[in-house]
């Protein structure tokens, strides 16, 4: 009687999360996360493992079916609240998110930043933890100022977490990495 | 008709109905059906300090059924048992009944023979109190003589 595909079924949401974990610890590396996707968007399967009733959302650019927000069951916010946000990577951010506190930095918003493809396009250098030396990542159709509001809002301990996904695979940039400009 | 009297009749039954109502109709979750226990707040009256007491186990489903002649309609149900399977099939009983879809008198059926059993439970249970009551009125009588 249950008929309910990835992403939201817990199996498959484990498996994202593990893949997420590896992700964060190796900041610019792609992880392919297709089987548990269901044939949705993997931004969509990496809500899901996310959120739940305990966190806030905000669908910045209504990306999202009323059926999946409803889904997600997380409380919607503001983007200036929200704990996580989804938006298009193409359009510049016209809000400033949570950056957190010195006391409580963990509440510092995870951007959701739906691309059109990781391994093309513009390539930007990144260093920090989890990087041997210097690593890259190539995000298409991702607009500019995302890097340029990401530098104002970013100063460790407080910031901004970003995890790029495109149709099946996703990257992420935590707040201790730095982003130092574009490659060829 | 009491949906949480659904519950007092066997499970099998439920979601025999359940099934049956919703064949040839497409099932959309509105959330995700999940079971586990949920931590149970309480408010306290006096200084309205809030505090846990204690874990029920309890599931949730809300669904929208599609049927191609009579449209859409939608139910949820939140039950105190880890049943996720159990409360779909509530939901989808629940989401019949309230758009009085054809079905909804079996429904109303099955709800009523869980309330008899209610009505039976409770009585049992009036039954043993009554035999523990002690009138204090009494007592106080005796003493005085």
């Amino acid at each position: 009687m249950i008929a309910i595909d990835h992403p939201w079924r817990s199996d498959g949401q484990r498996q994202v999360f593990r893949r997420l974990l590896a992700a964060w610890a190796e900041p610019g590396s792609v992880a392919d996360i297709a089987p548990w996707c269901g044939g949705a968007h993997a931004s969509l399967a990496v809500l899901a493992c996310l959120c739940d009733a305990a966190t806030s959302f905000c669908d910045a650019d209504q990306l999202l079916s009323p059926t999946d927000r409803s889904r997600l069951a997380a409380r919607p916010a503001p983007a200036g609240e929200a704990a996580f946000i989804l938006a298009d990577a193409a359009r510049p951010p016209a809000w400033v998110p949570e950056r957190g506190s010195l006391l409580a930095p963990e509440r510092g918003a995870t951007i959701v930043l739906r691309c059109q493809s990781l391994g093309e396009g513009a390539v930007v250098a990144l260093r920090g933890p989890g990087i041997a030396e210097r690593a890259a990542l190539a995000v298409s159709g991702l607009h500019p100022a995302w890097w340029t509001a990401r530098a104002c809002w970013c100063a460790y301990p407080l910031g901004v977490d970003f995890v790029f996904c495109d149709a099946t695979r996703l990257a992420c940039v935590p707040r201790t990495t730095t982003v130092g400009g574009e490659e060829s | 008709m009491r949906v949480c009297d659904l519950l007092l009749v066997p499970r099998q039954e439920v979601l025999a109905l359940a099934e049956r109502l919703s064949a040839g109709r497409e099932v959309e979750h509105l959330v995700v059906p999940t079971a586990g226990s949920w931590l149970l707040q309480m408010r306290e009256g006096v200084r309205g300090d809030r505090w846990y007491i204690g874990e029920i186990p309890a599931a949730q489903a809300a669904v929208r059924l599609y049927d191609r002649q009579l449209g859409s309609c939608r139910g949820a149900a939140v039950i105190m048992r880890a049943d996720a399977e159990l409360a779909v099939a509530a939901a989808i009983l629940d989401a019949v009944a309230r758009a009085s879809w054809p079905g909804c008198d079996e429904i109303a059926a099955l709800a009523a023979r869980g309330s008899a059993e209610r009505l039976r439970a409770e009585g049992q249970r009036a039954a043993i109190r009554a035999a523990t009551r002690v009138s204090f009125s009494e007592l106080g009588t005796e003493q005085d003589a």
